[in-house]
């Protein structure tokens, strides 16, 4: 246990030249001085941006291609995951913008704003995860998946 | 075997059979997470090719968000046709 959370403490690196890594370039002295710089934050952003999007995508997709099955158990459901899918549609919209401004323009602000709207589509998938997880487990309790 | 479950069971079954349908899905999604998390949590380097895939799949979403397009199961759509409610015979 021990272990794990030293491994999981350490911090990881993003090799240079990648999609999240950049150079800023400086005048010292009469030298031109290249230094490397990474943008760990919004990499950690994205990931957890993507995985929530992905789950609420995986949510959608179950209850549109169930959709009279999750009808007949309660139609609460859908009703419940269109208000969230509503919600999400301004989310990703909100992220897309605060993302595009925090790469124009990088600052502790610009990244405050990414982590906020993420905090906001990280609730809706928690929702979305309670009612379809409710509902299979509530109806099917050998289903494990 | 009882009424009750007798009810009910093929509504299990109908669960049942979406939970294996809903599996590729579920798996593809915890493949592609565990890719981006692990060099996270392994305090190892993210390559280049995790990063340009991280950032190549929300430039996507994101350029989807920015065109107005919402894919079909993102949009709320009427509700399913509610079978009319037949009056019980007068006695």
């Amino acid at each position: 246990m021990v272990a794990l959370l030293i491994t999981a403490c350490k911090t990881p690196k993003l090799a240079p030249g990648g999609a999240y890594t950049g150079s800023v370039t400086n005048m010292v002295g009469t030298n031109l001085v290249i230094t490397a710089t990474s943008d760990l934050a919004l990499y950690s952003a994205d990931s957890s941006f993507a995985l929530a999007y992905k789950t609420l995508d995986a949510i959608f997709l179950t209850e549109r291609n169930n959709r009279d099955y999750f009808w007949k158990v309660s139609p609460q459901i859908k009703h419940t995951l269109d208000k969230v899918r509503a919600q999400a549609q301004k989310v990703v919209s909100d992220y897309a913008a605060a993302r595009t401004a925090y790469i124009a323009n990088p600052t502790p602000a610009g990244l405050t704003g990414v982590q906020s709207v993420l905090a906001q589509i990280q609730q809706l998938v928690f929702v979305g995860n309670a009612v379809l997880g409710q509902i299979i487990s509530t109806n099917a309790p050998s289903i494990t998946n | 075997m009882p009424t009750a479950l007798l009810t009910i069971l093929p509504q299990i079954l109908q669960g049942i059979q979406i939970a294996i349908n809903a599996a590729p899905t579920v798996a593809s999604l915890v493949n592609t997470a565990k890719a981006w998390f692990d060099a996270l949590f392994e305090g190892g380097l993210v390559t280049v090719e995790q990063q340009a895939a991280l950032h190549q799949y929300v430039d996507g979403v994101v350029a989807l968000a920015k065109s107005g397009v919402i894919p079909p199961h993102w949009q709320v759509e009427s509700d399913p046709a509610t079978p009319a409610v037949t009056p019980a015979p007068s006695k």
